[in-house]
């Protein structure tokens, strides 16, 4: 009976690392098929209060997909009041700069406020770089087959926003759906959802991101590109002493 | 043309709208009302307070141009008009206005190699420090002084050099060289509006690297007096704490004249607190400061700090609260400083007990 019992164990042990491995490899592809290399783009942030605009940015960003992950350049383009503000963002690592200062400030998760706060983490989550798939389930989202992935900060990522993430990828073109982001104390702080997909080169990208906040249902903010292209930048670009001397432009 | 002049085309120029070629214009104006201690019979002769009111508006005028794939122009110039700008009451300028104007940056920029080597020459805001109140790595600093939070500079003078930049993985290297340019300021007047002097010039190297979550700098400065060198550090941990420290010191053993900081922020949702600790040896005496600043988004667009700031070793200094309405074009706010102590001691000696201020800008 033991050894049955220890059989069992271990058959249900191997079945969970396998399971857990195909989620990871699934998710690799989730984020394969909407990474664009070299990605140029203006991006318009809109925060609301019910109706109510909060406030609206515009940015101009350039993407580098590394090893070490996404690293992002932005540059403020609109409102007047802060246009000149320039930057970097290298996984949890965030540069500011300043028009007439020549040192970037490097800024916690909590202090990146592009609209509301921390929905610059949600923009850019590279889901399989910063979190490990802990459980793969199916569920219908409005009649559409999905994956729901049950994701958790991996252990060099722990200074993420957020700790768990609960993602729905429709299954078949793996595009994401729609993602819950939840706090340490497991609160969901926030709720994204996915829409807008366009093709981009051989790529599928969403255009419209719509982020409410978990707490507080009238507080959302709508992150919609409206122009995307592509632009080879060397690495050493993506650099926080390059910011002082980056000179953003309109993107291609 | 005629400094009335001039500000009234910049004016017409700013409500006919920016182009999008990246013209840039900020216009900024500020009423205050400051009492403080000063002798009215001349220099040496009995202190009293006095009320002292100024009106000073400045515009700035910001233009980038790409002239070519990697090559491209940028500056800035200024403009104000002041009713008081030597703050003390017994000096009115004549015909109760001052104007002044000059080039803060222009800067020819050309990206020899993409994201690896950068030349320019011309003129720029050189800004090491990441202290906020106060900055040891500043060694070329052309700001006035300042007695109150500086994180983010203020409008100021660039000097006039040459600089080239490096960038390789996790590591960078700058040298920028600013030469001596002394002349007669009353006989080539026209110079003012290009650049101040720059006697004995300076050298200065800087070194990054970046391990981890955290950031060092190294810099060497050597310009007319001893050798300067320094060093920073900036560090994060978690989602809510930034770290930061500076040391810096002239090298010479035999006169050992250091300036340390050290800080943290704490930031939350919508508001930050941040203390810093600093040791200023460059002076006559090492003076010890505290400083500690909370800032926070009251509303969708109006935002609040308060400050104080201390002398650690006479228990004087100063304090002060902001409360800024912000739009797409415009801001405006409401600013109270004051100053508390002995006479004598560090922060009264500045002569300032209170301001109160009023500044409105525009952004076009």
């Amino acid at each position: 009976m033991k050894a049955l019992l220890l059989i069992g164990i271990l058959t249900l042990g191997l079945a969970g690392r396998a399971a857990a491995q195909d989620a990871s490899a699934l998710l690799v592809d989730v984020d394969a098929r909407r990474s664009i290399p070299d990605m140029d783009f203006e991006l318009v942030i809109t925060s609301y209060q019910g109706q109510d605009v909060l406030d609206a940015n515009t940015l101009w960003g350039w993407v580098k997909a590394t090893s070490e992950g996404n690293k992002t350049l932005l540059a403020f383009a609109e409102p007047a009041s802060v246009r000149g503000r320039k930057m970097l963002m290298d996984g949890p690592t965030v540069y500011l700069l300043f028009p007439r200062t020549r040192n970037p400030i490097r800024l916690s998760p909590l202090q990146v406020l592009l609209g509301q706060s921390s929905n610059g983490d949600v923009a850019r989550t590279g889901f399989a770089q910063e979190y490990d798939a802990k459980g793969l389930t199916t569920e219908d989202v409005d009649s559409t087959p999905c994956w729901v992935f049950d994701l958790a900060a991996k252990a060099d990522h722990q200074g993420s926003s957020y700790r768990r993430v609960k993602l729905w990828v429709e299954k078949a073109g793996l595009k994401p759906v729609a993602a819950d982001f939840y706090s340490s104390s497991d609160k969901v702080l926030k709720h994204a959802v996915y829409a807008d997909w366009r093709p981009v080169g051989d790529k599928q990208l969403s255009y419209r991101l719509e982020i409410t906040d978990g707490t507080d249902a009238s507080m959302h903010t709508v992150l919609q590109y409206t122009r995307v292209g592509s632009q080879a930048f060397p690495d050493s670009a993506f650099r926080r002493d390059y910011l002082e001397g980056w000179v953003p432009g309109v993107p291609k | 043309m005629r400094p009335a002049g001039l500000v009234t085309a910049l004016a017409a120029l700013a409500l006919a709208g920016a182009p999008a070629w990246g013209l840039e214009i900020e216009i900024d104006s500020q009423i205050s009302q400051t009492q403080a201690a000063a002798s009215v019979t001349g220099p040496g002769g009995p202190v009293q307070q006095v009320s002292v009111a100024d009106t000073l508006t400045q515009v700035t005028v910001s233009h980038r141009q790409a002239l070519a794939e990697g090559l491209t122009a940028e500056g800035t110039y200024w403009a104000s008009l002041d009713t008081l700008p030597s703050g003390n009451p017994q000096q009115l300028p004549a015909d109760n206005l001052a104007w002044s104007s000059k080039f803060l940056e222009a800067w020819l920029g050309w990206e020899v190699l993409p994201g690896a080597l950068t030349l320019g020459a011309g003129k720029q805001v050189v800004h090491p420090s990441s202290g906020f109140s106060h900055a040891p790595l500043d060694f070329a600093y052309r700001g006035g002084d300042t007695t109150g939070a500086q994180a983010i500079s203020d409008w100021e003078e660039g000097w006039l050099g040459a600089k080239a930049a490096w960038f390789l993985d996790a590591v960078s290297a700058s040298v920028f060289w600013a030469p001596a340019l002394t002349w007669d300021q009353s006989a080539d007047q026209g110079l003012q509006y290009l650049t101040s002097t720059q006697p004995g010039g300076f050298v200065q190297g800087q070194v990054g690297v970046t391990l981890g979550s955290t950031d060092l700098r190294g810099l060497v400065f050597q310009g007319s007096g001893p050798t300067r060198g320094g060093l920073g550090l900036d560090s994060s941990w978690g989602e809510s704490w930034t770290f930061r420290a500076e040391a810096a010191a002239d090298a010479n053993p035999a006169a050992w004249h250091g300036d340390l900081m050290g800080g943290t922020t704490w930031a939350g949702v919508d508001q930050t607190v941040m203390a810093e600790l600093a040791w200023d040896d460059t002076g006559t005496s090492p003076v010890p400061t505290g400083f500690v600043r909370w800032a926070g988004k009251l509303d969708k667009a109006v935002d609040a700090d308060a400050w104080v700031k201390a002398d650690l070793s006479d228990g004087s200094g100063w304090l002060g609260s902001s409360l800024t309405g912000t739009a797409d074009k415009w801001s405006l706010s409401g600013q109270w400083l004051g100053a508390w102590g002995a006479p004598g001691t560090y922060a009264v000696s500045s002569g300032l007990r209170w301001k109160i201020l009023v500044e409105a800008k525009v952004f076009l």
